[in-house]
Parts: structure tokens; sequence; C-alpha cells
């Protein structure tokens, strides 16, 4: 054997921390120590021209520019002469070298933990477990390899395929074969094992490699809110982190998925005596191969968490003094139907409203919880799609009959593209595994990344050029491209007649509009030579799939800014073909759960709004009628916007009831706190809503305590209340609830138990019409005809056609007082006054009732207000509130409050933070690291200062998540500083990226 | 395989020798026997077995050097240590104005670094991970080429200390030292410049890098006065007692 070493592809490293997680975890390490580390750092390259990117050697490229991410994977180098085996005091060494392998590994019962080795380390590659008092390095995974793995824990599980384990020769002779340059690494002739590779635009451009080999550690460039090690000591790792090798000797392994996050990762979950010890990826999996984001691998800290409620609760303090007194499930269960039948006396049954989540799980969302509220009789049910993805599910309805995308992960369809464009979407910090094969794809294809986002995101920083919008200015973007496109005949001419409706009529509106790049510039901010290059590269590409999300979802203009971005896809001919898409994620589970129409109440009322904090004022008004009962899961007070209102608003309700794994600031003010099971604790089934896979995950171990699986609680309090018939014991099985309940249509009869768990990786893509019937790659291709349509309608719309507009559409359009094609409007708080949307009706007004929702449910009319009137952002600049406030996702480690009871993801992002450029931070006295107070006209928060050069120069990003009642480090939730009523009057999205605001540094 | 020592297990032992040391101190003062006195025959006792606990602790802690099990000689470090302070301090019978005082003055700096060393210090070496610039953003092609240079040095010389060795996973060992002196401290030079080179000092704080050297430092002072303390009251016992009753047990009473 010879020399074996790691290849790092700097390329495709994405900051993600995922091999931190899998390092952990296979060496059972605690909190500070270290084998392994990714650090965010500067760059000396600066952003790119398209031009000069494109070219073979972007030596035009200023190196003075500091604004670029970049990440550097350390650990141990396995140096020819190893610094610290020389600097180790002890004889015989406690550091030694194998000959062949050129491993450098530590002997631990050797080490008196000296720190010589640490403090000889030029890398800084060497830990210190500062428990034990010993030095921990990276040994390749040796005692993983022994037990017949072949590759070490990091590479397993890297989402970009950015780490690379092997024989030093032969990763060297298949880096050079594809073009690659190894760095240089060794200033200092120690003779490195580890290869680090420089970006292949690079390639052959010695300046460039050699700018590249200098990872930049200035200060400045290292922001203080990452890893920050004073903050280490606050954590508590459970078992399995610290115990012996032996202890955690796996005798049971079974396939399942991640429950975290939408997207459901396959995972593997390995058991020690029937205790979990490791989540890893599936490498049997065919798509992901083993590859896994942090957080699926971070539950393992979840299920053991010392935190987890693990008894029924009930309130003996005031609301929000979080006193309870523990009682047995029957009493909790039996006093809360006791209340909720003398609430529907009272008020009527739509007086309960009913929210879940994503931690609730499909099954209970889409399933018990769905089936509770029919029999019950309330239309008051909601999950946290207004928030994130209500306005992209709307256009898609409209657009294509059907919510999501029809493309798939695969290499011959979105892997084929020539060009992907992401318009607010940061996929590589929210779904690494997914961007982890678009990107390599890409690489690997030669295609073109272009980021259309305000800050620098990950994403952004791997892009080939990226554009730095003005936050809520996408939809005026989207409308310029599609008027240079139609301006200038690039579109697919065929595609358009034969596969649009309403072609003729958008192509003559935006025309007659005078959409153009000149009119979009100064609102997107972005220059219209840029727009044009933009949309000419978009016509030209031979596939081109435009990725957009949260950052275009949330605004006011969610439907019309996704319709307008989906109409470019569609005239281009990027739908319904491989390698050609609008991909907003997240694929819809088309299940079909009902009551018996015979046992559903009957329902008087009107939805009080599709966005749950619609109905606040519902609680604290009793207008348009009294909704005086929650039972919510997930954690409201914190994700939900407005949190002053919505705070309000809950602690006016007569009964709060709060499922969920952790205490949090909604059990606080609960009346009762129900403590539930997750993932492979209840069974449940994972939507990949990046594609159309359905994962399932069987229940592997007993929740902790007496928490129990929501199906267990919904049935159980549906029998409280007579609905025992419907939602039968039976059914508190997951597996069978699926069979018989949930899968009884054309799209998904085929995804049953059996065909779930016939393959090891245990996904199915839908739709599939029986057991044998198989998996489509690209749906709505030319000659094919959609689910469940008539013969020869390729979309499944009332036309088979995608569908622009329609005189019925157009109808309905009016009746908020907008029209099917797009018009513009902008975000209400912005720097650039734009045409923005005034909402005629507040959410206590019973005046109409939203033509596109499928129940009735309350809607708001509204008018574009045009930029000669008087506008809000005008008077709140006056005030001071001179930045734009863009709230968003966290880094990979995190999603949402639940990971924060992760004392991993708490090491390495522990405290909320304000993204702020360099040069308002100078001018406001911010340091990085600087405690500030961020104000909007709707409230205040404070956080740490990340000052950052990638994000624009008058915007401010502070990240979701945080809450006051999170054990490791509180911080009051962004949520205070957004507004509730700024809404998408169709999609009834909240605006949660484009708010005024101010920030001042706090005195310590 | 020998135990780390806990830290729960430093602060016993350490707080365990402090309260002995203190204790006899107060009642060294409190009360006037003869016996509570330093040269008194308990007090020259808890002397000699006190310093041999200190010498045997110095020991222990150059024996991870000699092949011996080294966790086990650094546990052995820490509870001798422990030990011979409040022995010494037993025998120093509360008298902290004398100059022997510095003696334990020594003692109190070497338990405090040591403990440093395993709380505040050993936390900065955990946070070190990362926390170095130097091979990764540094590129200095005059700094390369004098490596390479000192390195052909270096292996010449090891040619001559021992010809088998590899230089580059060879350090000097006590050993060496001992065998020849010269060609070893020629080497150690050698090694000095090129942690120069590296910047192996600058990549980290002060009391990290310095630390241990400081501590060995304090040691050697220890041993050095402790030497010529024994050497003072056993043969110039006229000089130590300054025209008082020299009352302890002495080989001469010489004075200068």
């Amino acid at each position: 054997m010879s020399r074996l070493a790691l290849m790092i592809d700097t390329q495709r490293c994405i900051g993600c921390k995922s091999c931190e997680v899998a390092c952990k975890q296979e060496h059972g390490l605690g909190p500070g120590e270290r084998r392994n580390r990714v650090l965010w750092l500067g760059a000396n390259t600066t952003q790119q021209d398209p031009d000069q990117r494109a070219a073979p050697c972007p030596t035009a490229a200023p190196a003075t520019s500091v604004n670029h991410l970049a990440f550097l994977t350390l650990a141990c180098q396995h140096c020819e002469r190893p610094a610290c085996l020389r600097a180790c005091p002890v004889a015989p060494k406690a550091i030694s070298k194998d000959p062949l392998t050129g491993i450098v590994d530590i002997i631990e019962d050797r080490c008196i933990g000296c720190g010589e080795c640490v403090v000889a380390c030029p890398y800084g590659a060497m830990g210190y477990d500062a428990h034990d008092h010993h030095a921990v390095k990276c040994d390749l995974c040796s005692a993983r390899r022994a037990q017949g793995h072949t590759t070490t824990a990091c590479e397993s599980v890297c989402p970009g395929k950015a780490i690379h384990f092997g024989e030093r020769d032969t990763l060297l002779d298949k880096a050079r074969a594809e073009g690659r340059e190894p760095m240089d690494t060794d200033p200092f002739l120690l003779g490195p094992a580890t290869i680090y590779l420089a970006d292949a635009a690079l390639a052959g451009c010695a300046a460039a490699v050699d700018q590249q080999v200098r990872f930049n550690f200035a200060a400045a460039l290292k922001p203080a809110v990452i890893d920050p090690p004073t903050r280490v000591a606050q954590l508590r790792p459970q078992f399995p982190y610290r115990a012996a090798r032996a202890e955690r000797a796996i005798d049971r392994v079974e396939a399942g998925g991640c429950n975290i996050c939408f997207n459901c990762c396959t995972t593997k979950f390995h058991f020690s005596k029937d205790r979990l010890v490791k989540v890893t990826g599936n490498e049997e999996d065919p798509l992901l191969g083993g590859r896994v984001c942090p957080k699926s691998q971070l539950s393992l800290q979840l299920y053991n968490s010392e935190h987890r409620l693990t008894q029924p609760l009930k309130r003996v303090g005031a609301r929000g003094e979080n006193r309870f007194e523990p009682i047995p499930w029957s009493q909790a269960l039996d006093e809360i139907a006791a209340r909720l039948r003398t609430l529907r006396d009272e008020h009527g049954s739509e007086t309960l409203g009913l929210f879940s989540g994503t931690r609730t799980g499909t099954l209970t969302n889409r399933g018990y919880i769905h089936m509770f509220s029919q029999l019950w009789g309330t239309p008051n049910m909601e999950s946290t799609e207004p928030f994130c993805s209500s306005g992209k599910n709307m256009a898609y309805s409209m657009v294509q009959g059907v919510g999501g995308s029809g493309n798939s992960y695969t290499e011959h369809d979105l892997g084929s593209a020539q060009l992907y464009v992401y318009i607010g979407d940061n996929q590589a910090e929210t779904r690494p595994v997914h961007f982890g094969m678009i990107n390599d794809w890409r690489l690997r294809h030669g295609a073109r990344m272009i980021v259309v986002d305000p800050r620098e995101t990950v994403t952004a920083s791997k892009a080939d050029w990226h554009l730095p919008i003005r936050p809520g200015g996408d939809m005026a973007l989207a409308l310029a491209l599609s008027f240079h496109i139609l301006d200038n005949e690039l579109h697919d001419a065929t595609f358009c007649r034969d596969w649009i409706v309403g072609f003729s009529e958008w192509r003559e509106f935006i025309l007659q509009q005078d959409y153009s790049p000149e009119w979009a510039a100064p609102i997107a901010d972005i220059a219209a030579s840029d727009i044009r290059r933009l949309a000419e590269e978009i016509a030209a590409a031979d596939g081109c799939v435009i990725f957009a999300s949260r950052g275009v979802n949330q605004h006011m203009n969610s439907v019309q800014s996704n319709r307008a971005l989906m109409f470019v896809a569609a005239i281009t001919g990027n739908w319904g073909r491989a390698g050609g898409a609008y991909f907003n994620m997240s694929a819809s589970l088309p299940l079909s759960v009902n009551a018996p129409i015979e046992r559903r109440a009957p329902i008087t009322k009107p939805k009080l709004r599709t966005s749950p904090v619609g109905w606040v004022d519902a609680m604290r008004s009793g207008a348009p009628y009294p909704l005086r009962a929650l039972i919510t899961c997930n954690n409201p007070m914190s994700l939900w916007p407005d949190q002053s209102a919505t705070r309000e608003g809950l602690a006016a309700l007569d009964l709060l009831v709060h499922i969920d794994l952790f205490a949090n600031e909604t059990s606080a003010y609960a009346d009762y706190v129900l403590p539930a099971a997750t993932g492979i604790e209840k069974g449940e089934v994972g939507r990949a809503c990046e594609d159309r896979r359905v994962v399932w995950i069987d229940k592997m171990i007993e929740p902790p305590g007496e928490a129990k699986a929501d199906g267990w609680i919904w049935i159980e309090l549906g029998k409280r209340l007579g609905f025992g018939d419907v939602l039968k014991d039976a059914w508190k099985d997951p597996a069978l609830f699926w069979d018989e309940a949930m899968i009884d249509n054309e799209q998904m009869r085929g995804c049953t138990q059996k065909r779930l768990h016939s393959v090891p990786w245990r996904w199915v893509r839908f739709p599939v019409a029986s057991e044998d019937a198989a998996e489509i790659d690209t749906l709505y291709l030319e000659g094919t005809s959609a689910h469940e349509a008539p013969h020869g309608h390729r979309f499944p719309t009332p036309s088979g056609k995608l569908e622009f507009w329609t005189a019925q559409m157009d109808a309905q359009f009016s009746v908020y007082g907008l029209s099917a094609l797009p018009q513009f409007y902008g975000e209400r708080e912005s720097l650039h006054d734009m045409a923005h949307l005034q909402l005629l009706d507040d959410d206590t007004s019973e005046t109409m009732l939203g033509p596109f929702s499928r129940t009735p449910t309350y809607a708001a009319r509204a008018r574009i207000v045009q930029t000669n009137e008087a506008t809000p952002a005008r008077s709140l600049r006056e005030r001071g509130f001179d930045l734009e406030l863009v709230t968003g996702r966290p880094a990979a480690p995190h999603f949402h409050s639940w990971t924060h009871f992760a004392w991993q993801a708490q090491e390495m992002w522990p405290d909320l933070y304000a993204q702020l450029h360099p040069t308002t931070a100078a001018a406001l006295g911010i340091k990085d690291g600087d405690l500030v107070s961020v104000a909007t006209a709707h409230g205040e928060v404070e956080a740490m200062a990340w000052v950052y050069a990638g994000i624009r120069e008058r915007s401010v990003f502070i990240p979701i998540g945080w809450g006051e009642k999170q054990p490791f480090h509180p911080w009051k939730p962004v949520n205070f500083l957004t507004d509730k009523t700024q809404r998408d009057p169709v999609s009834d999205q909240t605006n949660l990226k484009s708010l005024l605001c101010r920030v001042r540094r706090v005195q310590k | 395989m020998t135990q780390d020592l806990s830290n729960r297990k430093l602060f016993a032992g350490i707080t365990i020798s402090l309260c002995s040391a203190l204790a006899v101190v107060v009642i060294s003062r409190a009360i006037s026997e003869p016996w509570a006195r330093p040269g008194s025959a308990l007090g020259q006792s808890a002397a000699i077995i006190g310093a041999g606990a200190l010498l045997l602790s110095a020991l222990s802690a150059l024996l991870k050097r000699t092949g011996q099990p080294a966790r086990q000689n650094f546990n052995r470090h820490i509870w001798l240590g422990c030990i011979g302070f409040a022995l010494v301090s037993m025998h120093s019978g509360g008298n902290l104005t004398a100059p022997p005082a510095l003696l334990l003055l020594a003692l109190v700096s070497l338990m405090g670094l040591g403990i440093w060393a395993r709380t505040i210090g050993a936390q900065r070496m955990a946070a070190t991970f990362g926390s170095k610039s130097g091979a990764l953003s540094a590129y200095e092609p005059a700094r390369r080429e004098r490596l390479q240079s000192l390195i052909a040095d270096k292996s010449l010389l090891l040619k001559r200390i021992d010809p088998n060795a590899n230089e580059a996973i060879f350090s000097l060992t006590l050993a060496h030292w001992l065998g020849s002196p010269a060609k070893a401290y020629g080497y150690h030079r050698l090694v000095r410049e090129e942690r120069v080179l590296l910047g192996t000092d600058h990549s980290v704080g002060m009391a990290q890098a310095y630390w241990r050297r400081v501590h060995r430092l304090i040691a050697l002072a220890f041993v050095i006065g402790l030497f010529v303390h024994v050497v003072l009251v056993t043969f110039f016992a006229a000089y130590v007692a300054e025209g008082r009753v020299i009352y302890w047990w002495h080989l001469s009473a010489w004075d200068f």
C-alpha cells in the first residue's frame, strides 16, 4: 500500500460542515474536540465578469477584492516530516507515523497532554481533548477502515463530493487527468499528504492558482460568529459522544430517512444494544450514495437529547411563566377534550385552529390532523406553507395545473442542463446534498451557474456569475427577462405556439407595459446590460434550469413573481423537457386522506385566512369570528411573522395546546404541553420535495419517557371526542395508516409499504399507479399525457397546456384588484421607491373570499400604489430606517428551532447574527463580533455582527430559528422584526425579505 | 491503560495539599511549640521527605523521555508534587518572610502553572485547531530555501548522532544529551532555528507557547534553590542562624 491521503476539492466544498459532524460521530468526539474542521474564510479572488470567468485564465481579476467566501476543510496533513511528531517530548513517542501508509497517529495512552504537538503543527490541524487531556487527530479513520469500510467518515457523507480518500498517487493521477491542479501547500517543507485542488477555472493559470493557495486568514475574513471557541464550554454532549468505541460497537443497522427538513435524505441508523449510536447516509441509495447534510447526522443528538419533553405537562403559572406540573396522558387528553367541547358549544367548531409543520411530519400534517379537522369541523388548519411556499404552489397550479416541477434529480434530467440560474435560492446551504449533485454535474459537464441573490451566499460563491439583486427586485427582473426575450424574438416559438395558452396576451402585455431591462435596472439594482445578458444566456442554453425558492416566495408579489419567472422558463422552452425547468422546490405529495363525508362535521364559516398569522386578530379581537383554541405543533412563537402580534394573540386564547419534542417559547404559553415522538421513534414518511421521492422511515426505537407519536395523540384525542370509528386505534401503526388511508389515488397507489421496503434505499419516485409501475424521471415530455388527464393533455391543466392567461383566471385575479398577466409591484418597505401593494382589507374583515382557495377562505382586496403617491417607505426612511433587512435560513447545520437543541450545531453556529457590509458597519462603528441592535418599524432584536463584504452595502441579513427559551444560546427571534400585514393577497404569503431597518452597536 | 488524571482529581489533590499547607502555617503561627519550628526533628523530617517527593516528582516528569509509561509518570508527577508541597509547607512552620520562602513561592507558581495548563491551557489547545494561518496562507521562497539547507544540515549532523535515525521523525532524547551533549546541543540549535522559521512559537498565544518552558525553568530554579538551602542549613548553620541558637541538625556551623 502506498501513501494514503485526503484530496479536498475547493471548488466543490460548500462549507456545510457535514464532514465535521461525521467525524465526531465516528470517533465519539465531544465539544471542542476536533479531528477536522471546515473554516469559513474570505478569498483573494474577486467577483468576476462573466467574460473573464469563461476565459481559461482570469488574470484580469483584481486581487485586492475580498468579497468572496472560501472554505478550507482542514484535517491532519499526514506530513512526511511531521512537526508534531518531532515536538512530542515523550519517549517512545506518543505520535507515530506508519512507514507504509504515512498515517500520523496519536497513541493516546502515551500522550500526557502537554500540547507541544498542537503548538508545533503549522497547519493548526492538531486537535486536543481538553477533558481527558490528550492530543486528538485525524488518522484517516483507521479503526473504521479496519471494520471493513473503504473510506473515511468525512468522505462518505460529503454532500459536495469535495472530499476524496485513497492512495495519494492515485488521487493525484485522477485530479490531473481531469485537468485539476493541486495547490502548493508546503511552504515549510513538511511534505503534507493532503491534496487541495484549486478552482478548475483557474487551471493552467499559475498566478491565479498561486492566489488560491493563499487562503485568506485575515481576522476580518474569519467571521467571529462561526465556531467561536468561547461558546464550547457551555455544551454538554450525551451518549454516544465521548463514549469509548467499544461502547458504540454497532450490532444493527436499519435504513430510513432524515425527517428534519423537507428533503428527507436517505439515512442509515446504527444501533448498539438497541441504543442509537450513529446516523449516516445510506450508501446503497443509487442517487444520494450516502451523502447527507449535517442536520441528518445531528438528529442523533436530538434523539438522545436531555432536553426532550418526556411527559404531559399542565400549566400552573401565568402564561409565559413556564411553570407546569406533570400529569398523566389520560388526564391531559380528557381535560383538553372537555375544554374543546365547551369552546365549541360557546363559539362553534370553527373556533379551533390547528397548526403543524415540518417537524410534525407528513403523516400527521396531511393525515391524522387533516382527518381530525374534518371530523371536528374546522377550516382553520394550516401548516407552514404560507410562510414558505404557498405563493409558488399557487403559481404552479395556475400555470401547470399541479404543484411542483416534473423534473427529477437524475444526471440525464436536471444533470443535463447547460445553464443553472438560481434566483433567491441558496440551495448550497439549505439543501446541500442536492446542490452537491447539481454542482457536480455542472462541473463535470461544463455547464454554467448564475446566482441572483442580494447576498453572496454559499451558492453564489460557487457560481460563475453572481448578480446581487436588490431585495424584492425579482419580479422586475423576471418581467425584464421576458421583455428582452420577446422583444428580440429569442423565445422558443414552437413551444409557445403549441403549449402555452395566453402566450400572445402575455407578449402583447409585456411589450405594451415596456418592462424593459432599462426599466427594471433601478428596481432590481442590476445593470440593464446584465439583465439582457442573462436573458440571452437563458434563451440560448440548450437546457436551462431556473431555480427559485424563498427569496422569490416570501414577498407580497409571491404568486406573480413566481408566475413571471415560470413564463421565462416556458417561453424559452424550458418546461417539460430533460435539463430544462422552472424549479421552485417542493413537490407536494398528492395524498388523499379524507374522513367519510357522512362523518364530517358541518363547517359553516370560511377559513379565517390562509396564513395562520392571519388568525391572530381573530384571537385578539374575535373578528371576523373568534378563534379561542389552538392546538399547535412546532414553534409559532418564534417562527410566525410579527412576534409581538402573534404572542399577543396566542396569550389571549382560552386553550393553547402545544405538541412538540422540546419545551420552547410556545410551550411556555401553553395550557398543556404534550411530548411528541419523532422520526424513528414513531415511523414517518419523508417527502423529498426537491424531487418526487417518497421516503419511508420505520419506527425503530421507543420515544423517551412517556412521549408519544403525533398520530397516537390525535387518535386518542379523537376518541375522546367521538371520532374513534374513523380515527381508529389500528392506525396508530403508521405503516398501516399509510397503506390504508393515504395513497388511494392514481399517482400514489403504487407507493405501498411493500414497494418502499423492496429497495434498500426506501424510496419511490411518484407517480406510480401500481406497485409494479415504472418510475418516471421527467414528466410532461412532448408526446406524453399527464397523469389523470385526458389523452393528449401534456400538462395537467384544463387545457392540457401551460396557462399564462385565461379569461377565467383574469376574472379571479380581478377579485383581488390584480390582473392575470403579472403587472409589476414590489415591496412596501424598500430603499428604492417602487410601485407596491396596498391591502384594502385587514384580517378582521369578511369582505371577500379568495377565488383560488380550495375551501372558502377570507382574503383581502388590494390595489397597486404607484410611486407618485406617498409611500410608507419614504416616511420610514425619514425616521432613520435606512437599511434593507432580509431574513432567511441560516447555514446548513440549522433548521428552524429544533436543531438549536443539538449541541454540535451550537458549537458551529451558536449565536444569532446580522450580516452587515463593511462600509455600513464602519459607518456605524461596528466591528465583526460586536453586539448590535436591529430595529424595524415592527420590533427590535439583538444579534452579533458578522461584517461580510458579500452582502449588498445597504442590506442586512438575519437568519431565522433562534428563540429565547433555547437551552444553549438563546436569542430573541428575528420575527420580532417582521410584519404580519405585508402579505400577498393571492397566496397569503408574508414578505420576509424586504423590510426597512436600522442598526446600532450595543454597548456591552 | 493508565487513566488520565481528571481535573476533578487534580483539584482535589491540590486543594488537600493547599489546605494542609495552610493549616500547618496557621497552627505553627498560633502555637510556639518547639516541634513546630522548621528545624525541629519533625520539621526536618518533613523537609527531607517533602524534598524527596518533589525531586521524585521532577524525576517522574523526566521519565517520560526514557521509555517509562508516560501517563503513569505524569500522574506520579502530580501526586508527588502535592505531597511534597504539603510537607515542605509544614517544614516552613509558617515562616514566610525568610529567604527560603522563595522556594514555597516557586512551588506555588509551579502548581498554578500546572493548573492553568490542565484547565485554561487545555481549552486553548483545543481551540487552536484551525486557528493557524502560516502554512496555508504564507509563501516565501527565501524561507523555503533556508529551510532546505537547514534540513540538510540537520540530516548531516544526525548521521553523527544516530546514523540509523530519520530526520523526518527524529527528536533528541535524554540519552542523546547524556551521550553526546555537544552534538545534541548543535542539533538542538538547528531545531530551534527551524521552529523560528516555521513561526511555531508565534502561532499560538504566549502562555500556550511558553508555559512548559517557564514551568521547567521554575522547577530548575526550585531544585537549585533547594540544593543551596540544604547546603546552607547543613554546613553554614551559623550564617543561617544569624546569631540565634542553632537548634537544628547540621554538620558544621561555618559562616561567611
